[in-house]
């Protein structure tokens, strides 16, 4: 599915490509490939279309494009999104870097838009160019404009210069840059550019001087610490950087916000504790969920989860980011995410088909089961769903979409009424384990202290602990959680009033390098846990019983310093009251 | 106003022998792994930029090229192959050759052929005045070099060599002097001058400098060239001469080169074979080096860097030689051997001394000589501040 005419996106703009092996620049071979894509009789191509909306989940997606004013729709297992970026605009750019005070101050974009199949000249008069500088990041780098590195311009701008030095070896090409920053094999580009001749000057802030006729940059030189002069320069192409186009459109949660400022809250529960998700109408997917149309934002507007843990994963299930919407990349990292994307949708499908969960937890057979009798229609599950699995019907029921769901609990966790269970895996089977554990008596003087554990780090971290022989309390249990997001908060109070003197809950980071495997599970139990102080007042009990803490994987050395000391803080506190109730 | 960039002094250099210094993109390892380079006067990263952007001012101000004796530990540490410390010996060439007004030095470093030419042409006229310029009766029974041409002669064909070696040197080593050191050569007071003068001395005899960096090897084989080079230097320029009868200064018991063998211990002899040795080992090594490309430094052989080495061998061997036959009392091989000898010692001193390798026994010491100097005169700026 192009928006566009035609395939290619803006490769099909550029005539020279850096790719593997970086030894120079190659012919974009873009054509082969569209026509590799169109003869394939298993793919469907859809040009100058939309999707109108997608509804359903992985394997029963249903997707209405619309074309030339007529419209199909597909049954389809899952999506890789792959709907690119869009150039910062130049215009936003600080006037020191001159873009609009003379026409031939250009972009890294425009260049390949204007010399696209042929001569490089200056743009003013079509002039041979022998004198050209090229200023990197062009806004990236910079709060105030593109925080990001956009990871690819260093690389795009020594291309532009060796196909200037390629046209005319005379030329005088400089490269003014912050840091150079050329990922992995790129770099014997950077090598063999300089081996060209192209000079570098490494400059934090260089200006565009710009009077009638000539065109000058000056830039302080950090290398050589003093202000190096360019002159009678022909051409300057300022590096601008990626904008994901997710990035584009009102944030629903803001329009949400206005809606709420409009008409007063009509007594619904308040829901507002739990952080929302940014999603933009960037009218990409239409998505008809209850949780909004597109993909929630990571930071930046970049729709990912975690991108070093889980790459291409986003917060819907079935549907895999790709390419430049997921982060700035070049045209060999792009390809390499669309084969990556591409693997993830088939095992989506794959494991869907047999009823299975996707990643993290794939493989899984069950699914939660809702008591739909006792629903009180109070919406937290699907609020706090991470994967915008439940919707939701004309009643405000909630509507468990089985495909999309992950497996992860938190939707049990959330439930006040406790109607949510998996077959292996539920909120009496984890009390049944409460219940199990050993209180001693006042007399003997022992805490008790519960810990419950993330399965996927915390666990495995106490696990690492043990390992390496390490030692800790021994007055801790462990009960480890699918993910502390499925932590009910009644487990809380029927510990403490059987006795159990404390209660650590170990959950992954969250914020925005989470390392949760649910998104925002950890997030969620931190908050519930800070309203649990209602219940400790009400058994009046003390707040230091119960603890929340962070750990990843690698903290396990510290681990059982921070268990060690929990229990000091316990045996000051003393025991439990409601022992032997 | 900033400085401007100059793309042709990189052309320039590359005649001088610089191949990689592009590929440098100023990490930094080579400074931080340099013995020498130090918080005043850092190298050679800095070097290599001031060559990236052709800033040539700033190359001719620059003291550093001589401070470096090319151990080769930065090239070996780069991690670009940007092979700095043959950019650093290339600046030494490039330097020479701006010291000298004459732009004599400039055509021999960045031509072959000129070199060979020149070389040629200047031995080929000391064979051609030896074989006119000589006594009617040789000797032919005894080896009496003296017999074919005349101690006289000799000598005041040295002086002037000498003079003319001399006021070449020295008006080169004063344009070094005066590009280094720019506006403060006036402003430091004589006295300076004067307290710092034995830096000058100690630097040249004991190499000191170089004794710090981590290949000692280097070190040895330089400083054996060095003195061996420095003792011949001494006994042809001055010991010769120092006999001269012409103008009724002499002292015959250290003349050099007479018919008189002296015994084994006399000074002269045992300063001519630690010469032989020193110069004999030290070349040996450093060429076996460059034929193998053992170390860095070896790496890029230069034609100035071969012509100085193969010059420096034949001038010693063709010496053993005439020294056996003197010893044997050969006449006839000896005269040829003198002739032979004479041919490629003088153009070795004549071009060598003021226009290529060898100024730099002047420039680096003055060099040093003249960073002290500063160095003091800064300290006592800062005193007075
Ligand atoms: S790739 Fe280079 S130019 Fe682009 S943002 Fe990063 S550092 Fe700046
Ligand atoms: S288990 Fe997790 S993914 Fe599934 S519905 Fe519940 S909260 Fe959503
Ligand atoms: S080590 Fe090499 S690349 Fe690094 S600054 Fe020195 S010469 Fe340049
Ligand atoms: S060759 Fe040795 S002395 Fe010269 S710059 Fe390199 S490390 Fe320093």
């Amino acid at each position: 599915m192009e928006k566009e005419s035609q395939l290619g996106g803006f490769q099909g703009n550029v005539q020279k490509i850096a790719t593997f092996p970086y030894k120079g620049t190659e012919d974009n071979d873009l054509e082969a490939l569209i026509q590799e894509v169109t003869q394939n009789e298993k793919i469907k191509v859809y040009t100058g279309a939309k999707v109108d909306k997608t509804i359903g989940g992985p394997g029963v997606f249903e997707a209405t494009i619309s074309q030339n004013g007529t419209t199909a729709a597909h049954r389809i297992g899952a999506i890789v999104l792959a709907a690119g970026w869009q150039p910062y605009d130049p215009d936003k750019l600080d006037e020191k870097l001159g873009f609009g005070a003379s026409p031939n101050v250009i972009t890294n974009v425009m260049f390949e838009e204007s010399f696209n199949g042929g001569k490089i000249g200056r743009p003013s008069d079509g002039k041979d160019v022998t004198n050209v500088a090229f200023l990197q990041c062009a806004g990236q780098r910079d709060p105030d404009h593109l925080p990001y590195c956009s990871s690819m311009c260093c690389v795009t701008a020594l291309k532009q210069a060796l196909q200037i030095k390629a046209q005319n070896v005379d030329a005088n090409v400089f490269v003014v840059y912050k840091e150079m920053r050329t990922p992995g094999q790129s770099e014997d580009l950077y090598l063999k550019a300089q081996e060209e001749g192209i000079t570098f000057i490494r400059c934090q802030s260089p200006e565009v001087k710009v009077s009638d006729e000539s065109l000058a940059v000056e830039a302080e030189d950090e290398l050589l610490g003093e202000a190096v002069l360019m002159e009678n320069l022909d051409m300057v192409v300022l590096a601008t950087g990626m904008v994901p186009v997710t990035a584009f459109g009102m944030d629903i949660t803001q329009e949400e916000k206005k809606k709420d400022e409009e008409e007063a809250k009509k007594g619904e529960e308040d829901l507002d504790d739990i952080p929302l998700d940014v999603i933009r109408r960037s009218e990409l997917l239409n998505l008809e969920y209850r949780q909004g149309p597109e993909l929630p934002a990571l930071r930046y507007d970049f729709p990912d989860s975690h991108f070093i843990c889980f790459p291409y994963e986003s917060r819907r299930t079935g549907i895999y980011p790709a390419g430049c919407v997921r982060r700035p990349m070049g045209i060999a990292t792009a390809q390499e995410d669309a084969a990556g994307a591409v693997m993830k949708a088939i095992q989506c499908i794959e494991l869907t088909s047999n009823g299975a969960a996707v990643h993290p937890r794939s493989g899984d057979m069950t699914f939660p089961e809702f008591a739909m009798q006792r629903c009180t229609q109070c919406k937290r599950c699907t609020v706090e769903c991470p994967f915008g699995a439940i919707n939701e019907d004309e009643e405000a029921n909630p509507l468990p979409q089985i495909t999309r769901c992950r497996r992860c609990g938190v939707c049990m966790g959330a439930c006040p009424e406790r109607i949510i269970s998996f077959k292996n895996y539920s909120v009496q089977m984890i009390g049944a384990m409460i219940k199990a554990i050993n209180v001693p008596e006042e007399d003997e003087e022992k805490p008790r202290i519960l810990v419950l554990a993330c399965e996927n780090d915390a666990y495995a971290a106490l696990d690492m602990a043990g390992i390496n022989r390490m030692k800790y309390n021994a007055w801790i249990r462990v009960i480890p959680l699918r993910c502390l997001g499925s932590m009910n908060l009644v487990w809380i109070a029927d510990s403490l009033s059987k006795g159990i003197d404390g209660i650590i809950l170990l959950g992954c980071k969250h914020g925005d390098d989470y390392q949760c495997h649910f998104v925002k599970g950890s997030e969620l139990a931190d908050i519930r846990l800070s309203k649990v102080s209602e219940t400790l007042d009400r058994l009046a009990l003390e707040s230091e019983r119960v603890r929340f803490e962070t750990v990843s994987i690698i903290d396990y050395d510290r681990l059982p310093a921070v268990l060690d000391e929990f229990a000091e803080t316990i045996d000051e506190v003393g025991p439990n009251p409601f022992k032997g109730w | 106003m900033g400085v401007k960039f100059d793309p042709n002094l990189m052309k320039d250099l590359k005649a001088f022998g610089l191949k990689d210094a592009n590929k440098c993109m100023h990490c930094g390892n080579c400074t931080a792994v340099c013995p020498l380079s130090t918080p005043e006067n850092t190298f050679p990263r800095k070097l290599i930029k001031y060559a990236q952007m052709g800033l040539k001012d700033k190359i001719l101000k620059s003291p550093e090229p001589w401070l470096c004796y090319y151990c080769g530990d930065c090239s070996d540490t780069c991690p670009r192959g940007a092979d700095p410390g043959e950019t650093m010996m290339v600046m030494r060439r490039y330097l020479t050759s701006q010291y000298d007004w004459t732009g004599f030095s400039r055509k021999f470093y960045t031509s072959e052929k000129f070199e060979i030419i020149a070389i040629s042409i200047v031995g080929i006229f000391i064979g051609l005045a030896l074989w006119i310029f000589h006594a009617g009766n040789p000797n032919m029974e005894h080896a009496h070099l003296n017999s074919v041409w005349p101690a006289p002669a000799i000598e005041i064909a040295d002086i002037v060599m000498g003079t003319i070696l001399a006021i070449l040197l020295l008006s080169n080593t004063w344009r070094c002097v005066k590009f280094t050191m720019g506006d403060l050569l006036k402003k430091i007071p004589l006295e300076i001058y004067i307290t710092q003068a034995k830096e000058l001395v100690i630097h040249f005899l004991t190499q000191r400098k170089f004794g710090e960096c981590t290949d000692r090897m280097q070190w040895i084989v330089h400083l054996l060239i060095m003195t061996g080079y420095s003792t011949v230097f001494m006994l042809v320029v001055v010991f010769l001469a120092g006999g001269i009868h012409v103008i009724g200064l002499s002292w015959d018991e250290i003349m050099f080169q007479r018919d008189v063998i002296y015994p084994f211990f006399h000074p002269v002899r045992l300063l001519g074979y630690y010469a032989t040795f020193a110069i004999l080992y030290g070349t040996t090594y450093a060429m076996i080096g460059r034929l193998k490309k053992s170390k860095a430094q070896y790496k890029n052989s230069h034609g100035t860097d071969w012509m100085f080495l193969i010059l420096l061998q034949l001038t010693t061997l063709t010496g053993i030689f005439i020294h056996f036959t003197r010893l044997l009392d050969w006449p006839m091989p000896t005269y040829v051997l003198y002739v032979i000898h004479l041919m490629v010692a003088v153009p070795m001193l004549v071009l060598e001394v003021p226009f290529a390798k060898w100024a730099h026994l002047a420039f680096r010491p003055v060099v040093l000589y003249l960073m002290a100097v500063k160095e003091k005169y800064l300290q006592e700026q800062k005193g007075a501040a």
